[in-house]
C-alpha cells in the first residue's frame, strides 16, 4: 500500500513524464527532490504552475507534477512569463526551473527585474557552466580557466548569480548540489514555503559537455569543493496544504567562520570570499522576511483575472458620460 | 470667405505654447469654426522647434495642409527658413524681440517682453504669457469675439491660481489689440457642442470598457499615453480599479511575454507600444500564436526603421504586424481611423484575443494618437457582452481532453488553477500534437499550421471583427483604397478630383471576401498610404486568389497624410495611363 499525503494524493500524482534527459544529469536529481518535497508539503498540484525558458533544465517542468499546467517558453523569457502569469494569477504557487544559460545571459535582465519585483516564485537555476542542447559552448557562470570539450579556455570570471539576485533585492538566496539529496530537498521546501521570491541556485553537472577534468563544475571538482556552511533542520514540516506561516528551520554551523544568513552582509562576504579560494558554499546564504509581492506592493486584487464579473470590469453608463463631458466643449 | 484657412505657430518645445495652441483651437471651436489640428513637434524635451498647425475648412473631416495663411512665428532660431514656406500674402504675426525684419507686406510685430513686464511678478509666469499674446492677436485676426474668448480661457484655465489667470486674461487682451492689419473673413458654422479626444485615450477607453485586467508596457512615444490614460482613467472611473493590474516592464520583450502569459492564464492582457517594441516583441507573438495564447499588441505606429522619427506618423508596420515572427504565421490586424473605432477596435479585440486564442495587433498611428480629434457628437459606449471564446473547467468523463485539438478551428482551452487537474496540459513552444506532447512528426507539424491559419482566416465569419468601409460608385471604374487615420481625407479627395471614384477604407486583416470583390470590379485600384513600398497594396495583392490592377500612391515623409498632394499623384497616373 502506497503512502499518502495530507491531501490523500500519493507520491505518483506528483511525478510526471520519464525524463529524456541524458542519464546521469544533474537536471534529473533536482526534479526528483522537487517531486518529493511537493509531496511532502502536501503542496495542492492544482495550485501549482510550472514555468520555464528554453535549454536541458528548462525541458524539466514536463517530468513533474503531470496534473499541473506548465509551460516550456522562450529562451531567457521564463521571468516575464511568469510575470505575467502572477498578475494574472496571483495565488497560484509558481514553480521556474531555468539553466545557466538561460539565467544568466539571455535572461539575466528580466531575472533582475522578477527580482525586483519580488514575484513569489521558486526560481530554481540548474547550474551546469554550459549550454547543452547547443553542444558545450561555454555559459556565464563557467569559471575562469574552465576548459571546455573543445578545449577552449575560459578567459573571463564567473557571474554568481547569487550575487545578482542579492544586488536586486531577493530575500530567499540558496545554494545547493544536485548530488546532495538531502540538503538540496531541504532547500527547496524552504524555497517554496517562502513568500517572495526564493532563489536558489544549483550546482548541477552536465555528463556530457560539462563533466570532464578541468571543468569546475564537474561532478567530482563539485563533490571536491563542496562545502555545506549548516545542517538543516526543517521544525514545523507537519501535513497541511500550504501554510500560512513559512517553515521555521535550525541551523547546525559545519563550517569555522559562522555564517550568519539573515544578514545581507554576511551572505555577500560568503560569496566574496569564494573568488578567491576553491570552495563552494552551499545550503542558505540569505534569507530575511519577505517584503510585499508584487500585486500587494501596488494593491492589486488578488482574486484571479478569469473569475471577475463582467460587470465590474465594465464602465457605469454614468463613468463613460462623465468622460464624454469631460472631453467636450 | 475663405474655405481653406490655415495657421501655422511655430515655437520652441518646451516653452507652454502647447497649452496656448490648445487654447486658440477652443476658441475656434466655440465660435463654430471647423478646424482641425496637428502637433509637429520634436523628439526632445525643450528647445528644438515645434509647428502647431490649425486648418479651418468648411468640410466634415479633413486632413493636414501646407499651405500657410497666417504665421506665427515665435522661435527665432526656425524663423527665416520659414519665412521660406510662406508666400507674399501670408500675413505674419511674429515676436519683435527677435529684432528680425519681416519682408511680408502684412506683418504684426509684438513686442513680448515689454507688453509682459507689468503683468505678473514671476519671470517664469512672464515668459509663458508670451504664448498667450500671439493667441491674442489671432483670435483678433479671425475676427473673433474677445468676450466670447475670454469666457473659453476662464474654463480651459480653471485651475490656474488667480494672479496666474488674470495675467493671462489681460495678456489674451493686449494681444488681441496688437492686431491692425486686416483680419480674414473665414467660413464658419452655428457653433455646436464639440468633444476633442486623442486617440490614444479612447484606445485606453476601448481596453478598459472591454474588460482588460492585466495591461504590461515599456514606455515610448508615441504610445506611452495609451496605458498612461489606462491607469489614470482606471483610477478615477472603473467601479473597483484593484482589479486591473497595470505593470511598466523592463523592456518590450518582457512587456508582451508578461502579456503573454497573462492572457495564457486566463486574463485579458494587452500591451502598448510603437514600431521599436513591435521589432522586440516578434518572438513573443510566434509563441503566442503557436501556443494560441490570447493578449493583444496595440502599435502606435510612429516613422522608422529605426529610430527614424520618433515624433512623426507612419503607417509602416502594417506588414511586420500581420506575418509577425519568423515561421509561418498569420495575425489578425485591425485598423482603426478615428477615436470612435481607436475606442471600438481596443474592446474589440480583447474579444477576438479570447475566441481566436492568438495574439491580436490593433494598428493606431500617432497622428490618431496623440493629436486632438474634434468630434461632433459623443463617443459611443458599446452594449456587447464579453465574447470568451471555448474555455472548459470541468472533467469530461468520457473522452480525454485535447488542448489543441485539430477537429475545429479554434480548439477548447482549460486555464491553469481554474480546471480540473485532468485538463491540465503542458504548453511548449516546440512542435506538439493535439494534447500538447512534443511530437517532431511532418504531419502533426503541417496539421497544426494549416488549422492556425485556418483559425485566423475564420476571423472573417466574426460579426465583432471590424467590416470594411466601403462606398460603391456603379458609374466608376476607379477606387480608393486607404487604411487607417488616412481616411480622413476622403471628403477632400472627392473635391480634388475631377471624375468619380468608388471608396474603400480597409478596417481589419485577413481582407474579407467582399473586398475582393469590390477590387475585382474596379479597373484601377489606387492604395493610399503612408509608407514607401505599399504595404496593404502587397498584402491585397498577396491574399488575392486573382490579380488585382493596383496603384500604390505613398507618402511617407513623416506628415500626416496630405489631400492635396496625394490627389496631384492620383492625377498624374491617370494621366500616363489615358496617354
Amino acid at each position: 500500500m502506497s503512502k499518502t499525503n495530507s491531501l490523500d494524493l500519493f507520491k505518483k500524482d506528483y511525478q510526471g513524464a520519464a525524463s529524456t534527459l541524458c542519464k546521469g544529469c544533474g537536471h534529473d536529481s533536482i526534479t526528483l527532490n522537487l517531486t518529493n518535497a511537493l509531496f511532502e508539503l502536501s503542496i495542492n498540484p492544482k495550485d501549482v504552475i510550472k514555468l520555464s525558458g528554453i535549454g536541458c533544465s528548462s525541458k524539466t517542468p514536463n517530468y513533474f507534477l503531470d496534473q499541473s499546467f506548465g509551460f516550456n517558453s522562450l529562451h531567457g523569457r521564463m521571468a516575464s512569463l511568469a510575470t505575467g502569469v502572477h498578475l494574472s494569477q496571483p495565488r497560484a504557487k509558481l514553480i521556474g526551473i531555468s539553466g545557466d544559460g538561460d539565467t544568466a545571459s539571455i535572461g539575466l535582465g528580466g531575472f533582475l527585474h522578477l527580482v525586483r519585483r519580488n514575484v513569489p516564485i521558486v526560481y530554481v537555476i540548474a547550474n551546469n557552466g554550459v549550454y547543452g542542447l547547443t553542444k558545450g559552448q561555454f555559459s556565464a557562470t563557467s569559471k575562469e580557466k574552465d576548459s571546455s570539450k573543445l578545449k577552449s579556455s575560459q578567459a573571463l570570471p564567473e557571474m554568481d548569480m547569487l550575487f545578482q539576485a542579492l544586488g536586486a533585492g531577493c530575500e530567499f538566496v540558496a545554494r545547493s548540489y544536485s548530488g546532495d539529496n538531502i540538503q538540496l530537498k531541504k532547500l527547496l521546501k524552504l524555497a517554496l514555503s517562502h513568500k517572495g521570491t526564493a532563489v536558489i541556485d544549483i550546482v548541477s553537472p552536465c555528463v556530457v559537455y560539462g563533466n570532464h577534468i578541468g571543468f569546475s563544475k564537474s561532478y567530482t571538482n563539485t563533490q571536491e569543493i563542496n562545502l555545506p556552511l549548516h545542517e538543516i533542520d526543517l521544525i514545523n514540516e507537519d501535513s497541511g496544504t500550504i501554510k500560512k506561516e513559512e517553515l521555521s528551520f535550525e541551523l547546525t554551523p559545519l563550517i569555522e567562520e559562522k555564517h550568519d544568513p539573515s544578514s545581507l552582509s554576511s551572505a555577500l562576504n560568503l560569496l566574496t570570499s569564494e573568488k578567491t579560494s576553491n570552495v563552494l558554499h552551499t545550503g542558505l546564504i540569505y534569507k530575511k522576511e519577505s517584503r510585499k509581492e508584487l500585486n500587494e506592493a501596488y494593491g492589486f486584487s488578488k482574486e484571479d483575472k478569469f473569475s471577475i464579473d463582467e460587470n465590474k470590469l465594465r464602465l457605469s453608463e454614468d463613468a463613460f458620460n462623465r468622460i464624454n463631458e469631460e472631453m467636450s466643449l | 470667405m475663405l474655405k481653406d484657412f490655415n495657421i501655422s505657430i511655430s515655437t520652441e518645445n518646451g516653452t507652454g505654447s502647447m497649452t496656448a495652441n490648445k487654447l486658440l483651437m477652443r476658441c475656434l471651436l466655440s465660435h463654430g469654426f471647423k478646424a482641425n489640428s496637428k502637433n509637429l513637434f520634436p523628439s526632445n524635451i525643450a528647445g528644438l522647434p515645434t509647428t502647431y498647425s490649425i486648418r479651418i475648412t468648411d468640410f466634415e473631416k479633413f486632413g493636414h495642409s501646407e499651405n500657410i495663411d497666417l504665421y506665427i512665428g515665435f522661435n527665432k532660431k526656425t524663423l527665416l527658413k520659414d519665412f521660406e514656406s510662406l508666400t507674399p500674402e501670408t500675413t505674419c504675426i511674429l515676436n519683435a524681440d527677435f529684432k528680425v525684419e519681416s519682408y511680408f507686406e502684412n506683418t504684426v510685430s509684438i513686442e513680448c517682453r515689454k507688453n509682459v513686464r507689468e503683468l505678473h511678478e514671476s519671470a517664469t509666469t512672464k515668459k509663458l504669457l508670451y504664448n498667450m499674446l500671439y493667441v491674442g492677436t489671432a483670435l483678433k485676426a479671425l475676427k473673433l469675439d474677445l468676450q466670447k474668448s475670454l469666457d473659453t480661457a476662464k474654463i480651459f484655465f480653471k485651475k490656474l491660481p488667480e494672479d496666474v489667470l488674470n495675467a493671462n486674461m489681460k495678456a489674451l487682451e493686449l494681444g488681441y489689440s496688437l492686431y491692425k492689419v486686416d483680419a480674414f473673413d473665414v467660413v464658419k458654422n452655428k457653433p455646436q457642442k464639440n468633444y476633442i479626444f486623442e486617440g490614444n485615450l479612447c484606445s485606453a477607453l476601448g481596453f478598459l470598457d472591454g474588460g482588460a485586467t492585466v495591461a504590461t508596457w515599456y514606455p515610448i512615444t508615441p504610445s506611452s499615453s495609451v496605458v498612461e490614460s489606462f491607469e489614470s482613467l482606471n483610477a478615477r472611473q472603473s467601479k473597483d480599479k484593484s482589479l486591473r493590474s497595470v505593470l511598466q516592464c523592463e523592456d518590450e520583450i518582457s512587456s508582451a511575454v508578461a502579456a503573454l502569459g497573462a492572457g495564457w492564464s486566463g486574463a485579458r492582457a494587452f500591451t502598448a507600444t510603437s514600431g521599436p517594441g513591435l521589432s522586440l516583441m516578434q518572438e513573443a507573438i510566434g509563441l503566442g500564436y503557436f501556443t494560441e495564447s490570447p493578449f493583444v499588441i496595440l502599435d502606435v505606429q510612429r516613422s522608422g526603421p529605426s529610430t527614424g522619427l520618433p515624433t512623426r506618423t507612419s503607417q509602416a508596420d502594417l506588414v511586420l504586424a500581420h506575418y509577425s515572427s519568423h515561421g509561418d504565421t498569420l495575425h489578425p490586424v485591425l485598423l482603426p481611423g478615428t477615436p470612435q473605432e481607436a475606442y471600438n477596435d481596443a474592446f474589440e479585440s480583447l474579444n477576438l484575443a479570447e475566441q481566436l486564442q492568438t495574439p491580436v495587433m490593433v494598428l493606431s498611428d500617432l497622428d490618431l494618437g496623440m493629436n486632438e480629434w474634434v468630434l461632433n457628437e459623443p463617443l459611443k459606449q458599446k452594449e456587447e457582452n464579453f465574447k470568451r471564446g471555448p474555455v472548459e473547467t470541468k472533467k469530461k468523463e468520457t473522452e480525454l481532453f485535447k488542448r489543441f485539438s485539430n477537429s475545429s478551428p479554434v480548439a477548447t482551452r482549460s486555464l491553469p488553477r481554474l480546471s480540473d487537474p485532468s485538463l491540465a496540459y503542458f504548453t511548449r513552444g516546440s512542435g506538439h500534437d493535439e494534447s500538447g506532447d512534443y511530437s517532431e512528426d511532418p504531419k502533426v507539424y503541417e496539421q497544426k499550421l494549416s488549422r492556425l491559419k485556418e483559425k485566423v482566416l475564420s476571423s472573417k465569419k466574426l460579426s465583432n471583427r471590424p467590416k470594411d468601409i466601403i462606398e460603391k460608385n456603379e458609374k466608376s471604374e476607379v477606387s480608393i483604397v486607404v487604411w487607417g487615420s488616412t481616411g480622413q481625407i476622403y471628403e477632400e479627395l472627392k473635391n480634388l478630383l475631377s471624375f468619380e471614384f468608388s471608396f474603400l477604407r480597409v478596417r481589419s486583416l485577413p481582407v474579407h471576401d467582399d473586398t475582393f470583390d469590390f477590387l475585382k470590379a474596379h479597373k484601377t485600384n489606387f492604395v493610399v498610404e503612408l509608407n514607401r513600398d505599399g504595404q496593404l497594396n502587397q498584402i491585397l495583392k498577396a491574399s488575392s486568389s486573382t490579380s488585382l490592377k493596383m496603384v500604390s500612391i505613398n507618402q511617407f515623409g513623416g506628415l500626416p497624410a496630405n489631400a492635396k498632394s496625394i490627389a496631384e499623384k492620383i492625377k498624374k497616373v491617370l494621366k500616363e495611363v489615358q496617354s
